[in-house]
């Protein structure tokens, strides 16, 4: 649908003209963004600190809204469905969201952790189908063999990174189309964080990522496609080794060259 | 010559030292010992009264008890009566309590700004402060007069609720609040519904915050005599009619107290009312101890 | 932002800038040697140019590594990659010109025939003119970052180009088959390389102002025929 800006055809996901505003005082947060997604690549959200990045990520799986005071404008086409009209719970099945700190809840253990969507959205599966989606997520973000044997404790002694991955698992398990990653590394050291984007590269061929990051270089690593955002506004789309190489967009290139930001 | 100095003036620091531990010490003690005598006194006067008949039979009355002094024995009967009826209103009391409790506790912590919340916060702490004789006379007023229209364990019960509930709001609300934002948002993106995720993240994950609060609160109004004494009133049998008068350990000791026949009866219930509010308060920390969230 | 990268990069700018003023003092010696009309180089101009021959080697790796280290330590994007390896690229295409350069003063020196050399002279000066102008407008591009001279540049290769052509025919014309005297033969020869090498800085000329081009444009527009590289330039300037 945007495909005059993006040349992307079928996309999985079309954003149109949308706007986002908090509170009463109508400053936009995401001011008339239009851009389409491809399916099973990565694409980086980046801009500087209140650039509305965030804010973007968030509408897509409809967060925002958890939020009083909230209007939207514009809309989403997920699959050519307009994601206003289906049901938020219903939505977030199909886009699933990965925070910035790692966050498994306190007082499940691990396997319940991992089935957590289905457990606390009261679907009723089979032990057998339980046990083989735990294992099968976890084997995915390459967590399964180092947790094998505690699966019934609780993950508060995972390192930062592994509850990362654990939280990621417990969104791959609900057999998402769509992960949304808001700054999944940032509060990881280099490893663990350059296991996480090893593992984001993987995942690609069977899910359409999107990300934001506040650094750069992790999106010239991973991504495929990127958005720089400024202000609200989308400045720059493309495929990320242009946009490195040679950026169209006066802000865009002052923002690579650490000019601002 | 330098040397001298230094070395005297560290002297004196270290002299400062020992005195400010002295003191501190020294202060320790002088607030502590009030409660380590109390206990003392009781545990030397009460222990011997406390067997099997206590916790097994109700009161006596006060010509048993004449007759036994008169003859040197034991004073018969126990307690019963009390401990049956401070449990049965201590129930009746939870159930109003912690339902509301800890909903108005989830209200609070889910709409911190609303202008409700902060109405709702002050009364909750004017509730607090409220004496508890005049909360027995509110019980008195609503339930005795209009309800039961007689003292009832239900007009204790009300007061001993009302007493309970800011202590598990203000818990509630502060447990709930130390909660992440982060673990919530993890439950939206699940597209896990609102009232879910109170009542299954967000409370489960503040159990040891809330089980603190109510402990506590329990522990607080075990002992409460004022409100009861309007309200309850107390009796000599054991009851369970939620209409009718009840009584309450407090309350004995303070019958115990009255009765010249009965007066050294005050020490064993006194010991008994005691360990088991020292008992509830450990338990208490030690649960806000070990179930801390990182 | 950065200001350690600020200053590297800036250091990588200013040693071009010294190493492209040693390329054109040498081309003014040339141009000097030429305008004498003489096969006689004096000996301290040609000791001057080996020297600055020497610098001008060491440059080319100094430059080198200066823009690896940057990129190494800095991992640069966008505009400031593009320029440091525009520099690393047209440091290469200097030293060639540089080389060319010496190689030139030393056919020179081993012409014999002095009056075949004088008769084609103003010739072989003409184009040299030509080409040392393409090497100032190139690396001025560079420096001031406009487009029009690497884009003149570029246009005027087909003109040295021509020039060669038609000196060799010129040249073929005046000496064969009339003499055969090796003197004649060995000048003709040493002229002819003379002028190819003097075509030659023409091409590195146009190197660099390709290496401009990409610097400024993000296009790299290296081996493509001229039809296309007409319609790029179009396409830049509209």
């Amino acid at each position: 649908m945007n495909e005059a800006i993006t040349e992307i055809k079928d996309p999985i996901l079309s954003i149109n003209n949308l706007s986002i505003s908090y509170g009463t005082n109508g400053n936009f947060a995401v001011k008339d963004v239009s851009v389409d997604i491809k399916k099973n690549a990565i694409t980086a959200i980046m801009g500087p600190s209140g650039c509305g990045k965030s804010t973007l990520l968030r509408g897509i799986n409809r967060m925002h809204e958890l939020y009083s005071n909230t209007e939207t404008l514009g809309n989403i086409y997920l699959n050519n469905d307009d994601i206003t009209k289906i049901n938020p719970i219903k939505l977030r099945r199909k886009i699933g969201m990965v925070f910035q700190r790692p966050n498994p809840f306190p007082t499940m253990n691990i396997y319940d952790n991992v089935i957590a969507g289905y457990k606390l959205n009261g679907i009723k599966i089979k032990k057998t189908k339980k046990d083989e989606i735990v294992e099968q997520s976890l084997k995915d973000v390459a967590l399964w063999d180092e947790v094998k044997d505690s699966l019934f404790q609780r993950g508060t002694f995972l390192s930062g990174g592994q509850q990362q991955r654990l939280c990621i698992a417990r969104a791959l398990a609900y057999k998402p189309e769509v992960i949304l990653l808001d700054e999944p590394t940032s509060a990881l050291d280099p490893i663990a964080t350059s296991r996480i984007e090893d593992l984001l590269v993987q995942l690609k061929e069977n899910y359409t990522i999107i990300l934001v990051t506040h650094n750069m270089s992790q999106a010239a690593r991973i991504s495929d496609y990127s958005i720089f955002m400024y202000l609200g506004e989308l400045i720059e789309y493309g495929k990320t080794k242009n946009m490195f190489t040679n950026p169209v967009d006066k802000r865009t290139e002052e923002y690579l060259t650490g000019k601002f930001g | 010559m330098a040397k001298d100095i230094t070395y005297r003036s560290t002297q004196m620091r270290l002299n400062k030292d020992k005195f400010a531990l002295f003191l501190i010490i020294f202060f320790t003690i002088i607030t502590t010992l009030p409660l380590l005598l109390i206990i003392g006194k009781l545990i030397v006067k009460g222990i011997g009264q406390i067997n099997l008949d206590f916790f097994t039979k109700i009161t006596p009355n006060t010509l048993e008890a004449m007759v036994a002094l008169a003859s040197g024995e034991r004073i018969p009967g126990g307690i019963l009566n009390g401990i049956t009826g401070s449990l049965y209103m201590l129930l009746i009391a939870s159930a109003i309590a912690i339902p509301t409790g800890i909903l108005t506790g989830v209200f609070l912590s889910e709409n911190p700004d609303k202008k409700y919340s902060n109405i709702i916060r002050d009364i909750a702490d004017v509730l607090q402060g409220v004496p508890s004789i005049v909360l027995g006379i509110i019980a008195y007023i609503w339930v005795v007069k209009n309800i039961t229209r007689g003292f009832s364990a239900l007009a204790g019960s009300v007061s001993l609720s009302i007493m309970m509930l800011p202590l598990i709001i203000r818990s509630t609300e502060e447990t709930l609040k130390m909660i992440p934002a982060s673990i919530r948002e993890a439950g939206f993106a699940l597209g896990v519904p609102y009232h879910k995720i109170i009542f299954k993240i967000l409370l489960p994950s503040g159990m040891s915050g809330l089980l603190t609060g109510i402990l506590l609160s329990i522990s607080r109004i075990l002992g409460e005599t004022a409100p009861l004494m309007m309200t309850a009133l107390g009796s000599s049998v054991i009851n369970f009619n939620i209409a009718k008068p009840t009584s309450a350990v407090p309350l004995l000791i303070w019958e115990f107290y009255n009765d010249p026949n009965m007066i050294s009866l005050i020490w064993g219930s006194s010991l008994f009312l005691m360990l088991i509010v020292l008992s509830l308060n450990i338990i208490a920390k030690r649960i806000a101890r070990k179930w801390k969230i990182q | 932002m950065s200001i350690k990268k600020e200053e590297d990069i800036q250091k990588v700018k200013k040693d071009f800038e010294e190493y492209s003023n040693l390329i054109l003092i040498q081309l003014k010696f040339l141009q000097k040697i030429i305008k004498s009309e003489s096969n006689i180089v004096p000996d301290d101009i040609f000791k001057e140019i080996k020297k600055h021959e020497k610098e001008i080697d060491k440059f080319e790796v100094k430059v080198s590594e200066k823009v690896i280290n940057t990129i190494v330590l800095h991992n640069p994007v966008a505009s400031e990659l593009r320029q440091l390896m525009a520099c690393y690229r047209m440091s290469v295409n200097m030293e060639r010109i540089g080389d060319l350069v010496l190689n030139i003063v030393r056919y020179i020196k081993k012409i014999e025939d002095t009056k075949l050399y004088t008769d084609f002279i103003d010739a072989i000066d003409n184009i040299l003119l030509s080409s040392i102008g393409m090497v100032e407008k190139a690396l001025l591009s560079f420096a001031n970052d406009d487009i029009e001279y690497a884009i003149w540049t570029i246009k005027n290769e087909e003109i040295v180009d021509e020039l060669n052509h038609s000196f060799i025919k010129n040249v073929i014309k005046k000496t064969y088959p009339k003499e055969k005297s090796q003197a004649k033969l060995s000048t003709f020869l040493t002229m002819k390389s003379i002028v190819s090498n003097i075509e030659r800085i023409a091409d590195n000329a146009t190197d660099i102002a390709e290496a401009t081009i990409y610097s400024l444009e993000g296009k790299d527009i290296r081996h493509k025929s001229i039809k296309k590289i007409d319609k790029e330039i179009d396409n830049i300037t509209s």
